[in-house]
């Protein structure tokens, strides 16, 4: 049975419906309320002390010029300085695998800052041009590895967890039918049954 | 408002599309406009919602009545639960094998009887809870499980060697 239900479950995968259009209903209607996002107290001070701990990380002066200037890009004598304080911030604030993703894609942002300005102000040199293609050649790389690694953890929780549902299930369905054939009084029959449906409302998932 | 909205829509908001999807010959973009046309209703009304009534209940009997009335605004006159999985979808979006596969399950659903293909539809496909289908079949949960079950293996039968 669990080849059906997978089966059944791709079936209700390919029915999901698109995420742009949820999200475009959802906020459609919450404009006409009036509702604002909420967030919880907790994400504030998450997003709160990162700043806080960066800034007392950086102190202030050169290190914090290196670290926000676009105008310090590969090749200024400041540069090595950004990327130790860019490592110690990919490190310390985006450990989890999710958050190294968004980590790489605000990397890829700030290089790209740094090559316009670059162009902005004068012909930068072709190591300079091709930090953006590279840069996010390793964005694309990091996501796909995420992605890949998030279906492979869901489908192999999922699947274990309907294998030991379906044991369960298949242990009390099988003897139910034992029952509803087995050679007893009808009273203790329709008793057995009872219970057996009981204990199967109680496996409820 | 006890209830957010934000939340019930979240909740519900896969399982109610998933209803129309089949019951439209699974065409994405009518199914969309009618699950937009049916949120819209379920936001109006939502200060009127009785919560014991059950969200999913009364959600679904929105859901239900807008495609009836899709139906009937096309001139077609068909039994709701006879539509589900009978009309080929059009989405071309899969490769060959998973179009296929998905196609002969389909097949093999629309040959159960209509209460049997929503036993499974409601469980499988729309994430309905056995105490939910119970309730909405007026049994116990344990009937619930078992007339599933013996849908399920029906639909096994129907698929025997197909898949």
């Amino acid at each position: 049975m669990i080849w059906l239900r997978l089966k059944l479950r791709k079936l209700k995968s390919e029915s999901k419906p698109d995420q742009t259009f949820t999200i475009a209903l959802k906020r459609e209607l919450l404009s006409k309320q009036g509702q604002a996002p909420v967030y919880r107290t907790t994400v504030i001070f998450r997003y709160a002390f990162a700043p806080i701990a960066l800034a007392l990380i950086l102190g202030v002066g050169t290190t914090s010029y290196a670290y926000a200037s676009p105008s310090v890009c590969n090749g200024n004598i400041l540069y090595p300085l950004k990327s130790g304080v860019e490592q110690v911030e990919r490190t310390v604030f985006y450990a989890s695998p999710q958050a190294q993703v968004k980590y790489q894609v605000k990397t890829l942002e700030r290089r790209a800052d740094e090559v316009n300005y670059a162009i902005d102000h004068g012909a930068p040199a072709i190591i300079i041009l091709r930090k953006v293609p590279e840069e996010f050649t390793i964005t694309k790389q990091q996501i796909a590895g995420y992605r890949k690694a998030k279906q492979e953890e869901v489908e192999q929780e999922s699947k274990e967890r309907q294998e030991m549902e379906d044991r369960a299930e298949n242990v009390l369905m099988n003897f139910r039918h034992k029952v509803e054939r087995a050679p007893i009084r009808e009273d203790e029959r329709e008793q057995v049954l009872f219970l057996i449906d009981q204990r199967l409302g109680q496996i409820e998932r | 408002m006890a209830l957010n909205f934000a939340t019930f829509y979240d909740k519900h908001i896969d399982a109610v599309y998933r209803f129309v999807y089949f019951r439209v010959g699974q065409k994405r973009e009518v199914a969309e406009d009618l699950t937009s046309d049916i949120f819209t209703s379920a936001f109006e009304a939502f200060d009127r919602f009785d919560p014991e009534r059950g969200e999913k209940a009364w959600i679904m009997t929105i859901a239900r009545n807008k495609v009836i009335n899709h139906w009937r605004d096309r001139k077609d006159s068909v039994d709701i639960d006879d539509v589900a999985f009978t009309l080929v979808g059009e989405e071309g979006m899969e490769t060959a094998e998973r179009r296929e596969d998905t196609a002969t399950l389909k097949e093999a659903m629309d040959k159960l009887k209509p209460p049997e293909r929503n036993l499974i539809e409601k469980k499988y496909l729309l994430g309905y809870r056995y105490e939910e289908i119970a309730t909405s079949l007026g049994k116990k949960a344990g009937a619930a499980r078992v007339e599933t079950h013996r849908a399920m293996k029906k639909l096994k039968e129907y698929l025997k060697g197909k898949l």
